[in-house]
């Protein structure tokens, strides 16, 4: 079982998915140089704006001095230190700094202490950065406050998600808020900020390789496919479709597990991979996970392996249906066409989340909950419930469909043998015949 | 003559000429009926219908001006639903506070408010930098428009909302059925017999690129009469020479060209990024030969522009996605973005520089495409 396992997997490395890999690759790669090169500069340890690449590591080294554990005495001395600075006249100077990919040391901690001001309504902005609140005199009043904005953010989630929350759910996460562990871990952590940004904006491009490179899988006109051969020998068809599917699925991992590397690789090179033991509410504000900004990536990568089974199931589906390899690409294009449009549905708050492959991978997995009676399940385990589900019966289907796949028949007549096929080929041979 | 028809008709296959027809139909029934949904107002009772032969009747001889502004303060049903909701969204485009909160003066002073509004955002505008010339050429065209009639041109409005969706999902279908004159599918072991015949390698090129670009032409010809008759059908064609000024969307533009006009340019802009897309369709086939190899790579092309499209980067978005497919039928912003090239000490606008370039880019990708025929030919590679 290995060894066909092994061969099928091996026989989908081929032209098509090689291509379609390399494609991937390099859009991933473009799109993270281009970007951040040009839209990014930061204000290093001496007071100086450095704009391109190098404004990430320059970011690193003047946010040295700000790493550690957020309690009263570090507000008081990021306070001192904030009013006093070169960052906070530069800010009163260049009024959209920060919301124009403008970068300074004091962003993660001044943000993280905005939030407990600003709740719901926390944006990035020279005008959310201050540190002239109240709440600032000691760390308890700190934290409080701060609890009290993710309760906020929490009920306006109840009110805007599909299935909402009710009050008792509501106050089982607001205890769940009152138990986040403080002080919170703050430091340098653009690069990992980055990384999932750009992993999230270009996950899409996996879908697409997937596509293309699985809808042979099991397509009757293609070397590659299934022969008659396959079906009549002693293995052919259970055995064989087993093997196709374990083999497809370890595709569609392989190929998405290369996307996350390039993802690593890159954001790891440009802005470095420090920050993973920070308090994961310092990219996601409102979590109620104790866990760190590493944690969070995990499980969003996690997930993202999860959407991305979905999705090569769904093709393998298309594949075995209609057995037609130009077929099944372009319905598979056009259904995860329709996938990626999730994003753009109104009024689906939470569901979409929940069920759309195109968001397995998103911060909703660490953010949101499904209630089960009173009993909080967050949506990195919903999730997976949803896609082991999905893979289960998109498993049965192509089970069905194989048990009953006929390799003989006129499928090459239909699709891709067709008489004028043969017509403008003997026509252009031969040029004076009449038909 | 003949080759080319055989080759036309090998690409739309029946199967493949009903699925691109079924693409028409169901799209352009489902753009009409999300424009058409918004005319119906279901706490009040009224269907888009009634909505529209009202808005139509009110319309007659209305223009935008003081006397119509105070006659809506004063009743606010004076020429109907849709005229009156159109007349308010340019209020509040214009001022940022809605007509019950103007004054009179300011409401004599609506187009030099207009101006006003245009002169700062091209000051303010630290991506093109405007000089003092281009800045006066601007305002002449702003300073130009003094008056604005609101006449019925709903339809109008209609076709131009989903039509930038509408051709970029038409030009990719187009290019699907394309993938496969010079793509190659591996079961089939014709094109070795096809290009070792009398006329299978010159000429059967030649005809190749003919039927691709004759095909994508009659289909889009074909496919853009259909989206037209059926968004403009349940609407009317009136208000075919209405300002687009009319439309809040295109308030500020400075192109002051009536709704037909806006059609057109649109029709053509299309029909230059389907250009662009055939010859691209043309040469990766030609240069990959498998037909799904090369699927990928214009799928995977065309996710990374509507990557590039998410955010908006002033160096990319000039340098580059202006003049591809996905920018170039975002039609909105050719109107109202202003934006500039200087070449040879010229000023030319964004709308006519990205036709150019993007004419130019469809040649020079053919033209490699043909060199790179050429080339294996001449070395006896791949059957050319």
């Amino acid at each position: 079982m290995k060894r066909q396992i092994w061969m099928e997997y091996r026989k989908l490395w081929n032209k098509v998915s090689a291509t379609a890999v390399i494609a991937m690759c390099i859009v991933a790669i473009l799109h993270v140089f281009v970007y951040l090169n040009w839209q990014y500069r930061s204000i290093d340890s001496n007071g100086e704006i450095v704009e391109g690449l190098a404004s990430y590591r320059a970011l690193k080294e003047a946010s040295k001095d700000l790493e550690g554990a957020m309690d009263g005495e570090y507000i008081q001395k990021l306070i001192t230190g904030y009013n006093n600075s070169f960052e906070k006249e530069y800010l009163a100077e260049h009024k959209g700094f920060l919301g124009t990919g403008g970068m300074m040391k004091y962003d993660v901690p001044n943000y993280c202490i905005n939030y407990a001001y600003f709740g719901p309504y926390m944006s990035n902005g020279n005008e959310k950065v201050g540190l002239d609140y109240d709440f600032l005199k000691s760390e308890n009043s700190f934290y409080t406050a701060y609890k009290e904005a993710m309760k906020e953010e929490l009920a306006q989630d109840a009110e805007y998600m599909y299935s909402g929350y009710s009050k008792e759910q509501l106050s089982v996460l607001n205890k769940k808020a009152d138990s986040v562990k403080t002080p919170f871990l703050t430091g340098y952590c653009q690069g990992l900020c980055n990384l999932r940004s750009w992993f999230i904006m270009d996950y899409s491009l996996v879908f697409f390789v997937l596509a293309f490179a699985l809808a042979e899988l099991f397509s009757k006109n293609n070397p590659g496919g299934v022969t008659e051969l396959t079906l009549s020998s002693k293995y052919g068809r259970k055995r064989n479709l087993n093997a196709r599917l374990i083999a497809g699925n370890l595709f569609a991992a392989s190929v998405y597990l290369i996307y996350l590397a390039v993802q690593i690789i890159i954001n790891g090179a440009i802005g470095t991979l420090d920050g993973w033991n920070l308090s994961a509410q310092m990219l996601w504000t409102y979590c109620l996970h104790n866990i760190t900004l590493g944690d969070g990536l995990l499980i969003m990568f996690f997930g993202g392996l999860l959407g991305v089974l979905v999705i090569g199931n769904i093709v393998m589906l298309f594949s075995i249906k209609f057995k037609n390899i130009k077929l099944a690409a372009v319905f598979s294009v056009i259904a995860v066409l329709l996938i990626k449009q999730t994003a753009s549905a109104d009024g689906l708050y939470g569901i979409k989340e929940l069920l759309s492959p195109m968001y397995f991978e998103d911060d909703s997995l660490i953010m949101l909950y499904q209630f089960v009676g009173n009993v909080a399940v967050p949506y990195f385990v919903a999730v997976s419930v949803i896609a082991v589900l999905y893979v289960a019966v998109l498993y049965v289907g192509m089970r069905l469909s194989y048990k009953k796949y006929a390799a003989s028949g006129n499928v090459l007549s239909r699709f891709s043998l067709k008489a004028s096929d043969i017509l403008a080929s003997v026509y252009s041979g031969f040029g004076k015949r009449r038909y | 003559m003949k080759i080319i028809l055989l080759e036309c008709k090998r690409m739309m296959g029946r199967m493949v000429f009903a699925g691109f027809v079924a693409f028409i139909l169901v799209f352009s029934i489902y753009y009409s009926h999300r424009n058409l949904v918004r005319y119906n107002l279901d706490e009040q009772g009224i269907t888009w219908k009634d909505n529209l032969s009202e808005a139509r009747k009110a319309s007659e001889g209305l223009y935008l001006d003081k006397e119509s502004m105070e006659d809506l303060r004063e009743d606010a049903n004076r020429y109907g639903y849709v005229n009156g909701e159109n007349i308010m969204e340019l209020v509040t485009a214009n001022y940022g506070k809605s007509l019950e909160e103007l004054s009179a003066d300011e409401m004599e002073q609506f187009f030099q408010t207009r101006a006003d509004t245009i002169h700062e955002n091209l000051v303010s505008d630290v991506n093109n930098d405007y000089t003092d010339e281009e800045i006066v050429n601007f305002m002449d065209k702003a300073k130009s428009l003094s008056t604005l009639s609101m006449g019925y041109a709903e339809g109008w409005k209609a076709l131009e909302e989903t039509m930038g969706n509408f051709v970029f999902l038409l030009v990719i279908v187009i290019s699907v059925p394309l993938l496969q004159l010079f793509g190659r599918d591996p079961a089939i072991k014709m094109e070795e017999m096809v290009r070792s015949s009398k006329y299978g390698k010159r000429q059967l090129d030649r005809a190749r690129i003919i039927a691709a670009y004759l095909t994508a032409t009659v289909l889009y010809a074909c496919s853009m009469v259909v989206y037209f008759v059926i968004i403009m059908l349940p609407f009317g064609f009136d208000g075919a020479n209405q300002l687009i000024q009319s439309n809040a969307r295109t308030f500020f533009s400075l192109y002051n060209i009536s709704y037909l006009q806006q059609f057109l340019w649109n029709l053509f802009r299309g029909y230059v990024v389907l250009i662009f897309m055939v010859s691209m369709v043309l040469m990766v086939t030609i240069l990959i030969k498998n037909i799904l190899a090369s699927g990928a790579i214009i799928a995977i092309f065309m996710v990374m522009l509507v990557i590039f499209n998410q955010i908006y980067l002033y160096p990319i978005n000039h340098w580059f996605t202006n003049f591809m497919p996905v920018k170039m039928t975002d039609f909105w912003y050719f109107y109202t973005g202003n934006e500039l090239y200087r070449i040879f000490g010229l000023s030319i606008s964004c709308m006519s520089w990205s036709i150019i370039v993007s004419l130019v880019l469809s040649e020079g990708i053919l033209v490699t495409g043909l060199i790179v025929m050429h080339v294996y030919r001449k070395k006896g590679l791949s059957g050319y």
